[in-house]
């Protein structure tokens, strides 16, 4: 706890510089629909950690005490996340001829709801919505 | 050459196939090879996965303290290209901030966008959004967006 603001395991407890990726799709189903409910959300997190899905990635030169996260459930890892898979979360694209207009998704409640509706947004725009869709499968 | 051998090297042309572009009968170049080659080699022809766009995580600027900084780049070898990048802090309806650079230059375009920090102690870290839009001069295009939360 700090300056009166409680911190919710997998909600806003990483520290500075890092940042947490979250593995939705291996998760229980029941889990994933309470990351979708709006204001119940922030309960999921706290699982998705406990059991092992979410990664707290830590740039170079960065130092964070592991066992203090690993012991509440975090993966750790050094760097920043491979090629595969910064495609799939839309922040790296092979530019195309076939891309398309980017249409904005509707308005979404939850923070896990809003990033799947942008990802498949940009996936759409530029073609490539059959590699995420293939992904969650994988 | 007498008229036996001749049936034989016509043969030999007709049931491997290879002769016409092995053995350019006219003296021209081999046209399929020379397109083949020229596709991988030259550094003009580019396929169109040699083309890709980046944005990386928004972070504190070690550079600019109490800035909020992301980078993005286009790389197509030999093209003209061009990126543009906004960074956004979201907020209720008119509070919403957001900053947009564009660039554009031969090959490769790397782009740095960055904004005034806003986070205080105690406070929740702060969600930024970058969305770049790449485009190339033969009119190929990706778009790339990440999200982040930052105590900046």
């Amino acid at each position: 706890m700090k300056g009166g603001e409680m911190s919710v395991l997998g909600w806003n407890d990483i520290p500075d510089e890092t940042f947490a990726k979250y593995e939705f799709w291996k998760c229980p189903t029941w889990i994933r629909v309470l990351a979708r409910l709006p204001i119940l959300e922030i309960l999921a997190y706290p699982l998705i950690v406990k059991r092992g899905f979410a990664t707290i990635w830590i740039p170079e030169n960065c130092f964070i005490e592991v066992k203090k996260y690993e012991s509440k459930g975090w993966k750790i890892r050094v760097g920043e996340p491979d090629e595969q898979e910064r495609l799939l979360e839309g922040s790296v694209a092979k530019l195309t001829t076939n891309s398309t207009s980017l249409r904005r998704p509707k308005i979404a409640f939850t923070r896990w709801g809003r990033e799947l509706a942008w990802q498949k947004a940009v996936h759409t725009a530029n073609g490539t919505l059959d590699c995420l869709e293939r992904s969650k499968h994988s | 050459m007498k008229r036996s051998k001749m049936l034989v090297a016509i043969d030999l042309v007709a049931t491997t196939g290879i002769g016409s572009q092995v053995i350019p009968i006219n003296g021209d170049p081999p046209r399929i090879n020379a397109f083949v080659n020229r596709s991988f080699t030259d550094s003009r022809v580019n396929l169109p996965d040699d083309c890709s766009g980046r944005t990386d995580y928004p972070h504190k600027s070690k550079h600019q303290p109490g800035r909020v900084n992301v980078v993005a780049e286009t790389v197509c070898p030999g093209q003209m290209v061009e990126i543009r990048t906004t960074l956004t802090r979201p907020g209720w309806l008119i509070f919403t901030e957001s900053v947009t650079e564009s660039k554009s230059g031969l090959g490769r375009v790397r782009l740095s966008v960055s904004m005034p920090c806003k986070w205080k102690p105690g406070q929740s870290p702060i969600g930024y959004i970058v969305m770049s839009v790449h485009s190339s001069a033969n009119g190929s295009r990706a778009i790339t967006r990440v999200y982040r939360s930052v105590k900046c």
